[in-house]
């Protein structure tokens, strides 16, 4: 097992400080906005930026005075950073043994392009070209930058099976959220150079508790929140529906958890748009100050599609904390 | 009208039709004067080459105080007169310059010698090597030397099997231009070293010479410098524009 606890003053405005642990076997991903701090970190597990305070260290090693060249990291990133004065094959083999080269070749479907040289590839073979490269070599970690970002979404899903069964813990950036829920056996949220929210895949995407985990993972419903007298006011709507048992800053209502109704809370359809799995509405209602995203299924949708008004039940309803 | 101004002296070559015959030709300046040029270049372009790479290196790679002050430094040659040049060497290396007298209490005699010929082309063309190969190192994305360091080469392998053949291109085009200055230069070499046949008499210099007694090697000898410099512009060529 692998801790970190990373510290560091990158500039006068943005720091990192996170502390965590990746286990062998698992998929660590590390979520969040752009220029949120994800890259910094794995540059700083990797070596290439030094520590102000902190560690990096497995149960049987200590890594953080180690020089980047002495900690047997795999470090594949977004670019592939193949070397253009070397072939294909000797790209591969640059540091790595042969063994296990023929195995890689084949589940990477690289083989026809072995005699290549690198400015020959595509994007997506040369990035396979950088993993292989990086598999090869033996890593006792593995640190993937939105490494997959060139592939089609068949290798995709073929990688990531293998990912899967690397006996090696990884540590993952991604901002393609349905991968790192698939991937991901921990999930950390992060937000200016903290981890904000940090659990199981299932919790972090079904169950988050942050107003920042909302909005990155895609929920568009999301309001203040009170409870007054055991009853939840969403902004100045009260809540028929859900009586919560905790107090909240914000609520979360995911579109799809929302039905149309012959009563409940009444609203004016603002605006449909009709997709090709789904209908998307957004509902003016009294008491919220922006409209609320409905997203119904083409058969959900087609009793009330010549109306302009409704009625809408909560089905769920998400309890977040985070800075009002 | 450029090519007026540029192509136009090319055709002084034309204009004398009889450079090529041998008879006239004075055979031992012209070898003594190629041997000078030749082998005082070769050991000079040793020198520059152990010299200029980790100077190179060093100003791509690393960041210092006085940088930028460095960076003018090494163009100074380049812009310095020759006579200017000429006089600094003396007044270092010359019997009563501050190197020089040291370096004659070992019973080595600097000025007009072999190895003042050799001084002033490492004086000329090192700064235009190493700001060659500084350019040819800075042009290696940084990254690809991280992603052998990433895969566990030392610094030292990374410079020798990723740098190293990543900048040699550069360094070659720096090491053809470096040469064209050094083989040239006229007046320091003059000045520094004098023009003493099969000594310090370099091609320019028996150019000079050749010009007040047979004009015939002047010219053999200033066709042969042409295509010298030509071929060695097409090297460049090669290398760089060709290839793209």
């Amino acid at each position: 097992m692998f801790e970190f606890k990373l510290e560091k003053q990158v500039s006068v405005h943005f720091s990192i400080k996170v502390e965590f642990t990746a286990k062998v076997g698992e998929i660590t991903s590390l979520i969040g906005k752009s220029g949120a701090g994800k890259s910094t970190i794995l540059n700083l597990i990797a070596g290439l930026s030094p520590l102000d305070q902190g560690w990096v260290r497995s149960t049987e090693k200590e890594y953080t005075q180690l020089p980047v060249h002495l900690r047997q990291f795999g470090f594949v990133q977004q670019q592939s950073h193949l070397f253009p004065h070397l072939s294909v094959l000797e790209n591969l083999t640059y540091k790595g043994s042969e063994f296990q080269l023929a195995e890689y070749l084949e589940l990477f479907e690289l083989k026809p392009h072995l005699s290549k040289q690198v400015q020959q590839l595509s994007g997506g073979e040369a990035q396979r070209v950088s993993l292989v490269r990086t598999l090869l070599s033996q890593p006792k970690l593995l640190l993937l930058d939105e490494a997959f970002n060139a592939l089609d979404q068949k290798l995709r899903i073929k990688i990531r099976a293998i990912l899967k069964k690397l006996k090696l813990p990884i540590i993952f950036v991604t901002h393609d959220l349905q991968e790192a829920y698939e991937i991901s056996d921990q999930v950390l949220v992060i937000d200016q150079g903290k981890v904000v929210e940090k659990g199981t895949n299932v919790a972090i995407f079904h169950h988050c508790r942050h107003k920042l985990t909302a909005t990155l993972i895609g929920i568009e419903n999301i309001y203040a929140a009170h409870v007054n007298n055991g009853e939840l006011w969403v902004e100045q709507l009260k809540c028929l529906e859900v009586i919560p048992g905790i107090d909240c800053q914000w609520v979360a209502i995911k579109a799809n958890q929302i039905s149309l109704a012959e009563e409940g809370h009444m609203a004016r359809i603002l605006k449909t748009i009709q997709r090709l799995h789904d209908v998307r509405l957004e509902l003016d209602v009294a008491g919220l100050s922006r409209p609320l995203i409905v997203v119904l299924s083409w058969r959900e949708y087609e009793p009330w599609k010549n109306k302009s008004q409704v009625y809408f039940k909560l089905d769920e309803v998400i309890y977040l904390e985070g800075p009002r | 009208m450029t090519l007026f101004f540029i192509c136009v002296p090319f055709l002084g070559f034309m204009t004398r039709g009889n450079f090529l015959k041998l008879q006239n030709l004075d055979i031992t300046v012209i070898l003594s004067s190629l041997w000078v040029s030749l082998l005082s270049s070769l050991i000079a372009m040793v020198v520059i080459i152990v010299v200029g790479i980790p100077a190179g290196y060093f100003l791509a790679k690393t960041q210092f105080k006085y940088k930028s002050l460095l960076n003018i430094l090494l163009n100074l040659p380049q812009v310095l007169p020759p006579a200017v040049i000429g006089l600094l060497l003396l007044l270092t290396y010359g019997n009563n310059g501050y190197l020089g007298s040291l370096i004659a209490r070992l019973g080595i005699q600097t000025t007009f010698s072999r190895l003042a010929v050799i001084l002033t082309f490492i004086f000329v063309a090192l700064p235009i090597f190493i700001k060659g190969v500084s350019v040819a190192f800075l042009e290696i994305d940084p990254k690809l030397e991280q992603a052998a360091l990433l895969l566990g080469d030392s610094p030292m392998q990374v410079f020798w099997r990723i740098s190293c053949p990543l900048a040699r291109k550069g360094t070659v085009v720096a090491l053809m231009m470096a040469w064209s200055r050094g083989i040239s230069e006229f007046g320091a070499t003059m000045m520094f070293a004098g023009n003493l046949p099969g000594v310090t008499q370099t091609l320019p210099l028996a150019i000079y010479t050749a010009l007040e007694s047979n004009l015939n090697n002047a010219l053999f000898l200033s066709f042969l410098m042409f295509l010298v410099s030509l071929m060695v512009l097409v090297g460049i060529y090669l290398l760089t524009e060709g290839r793209k």
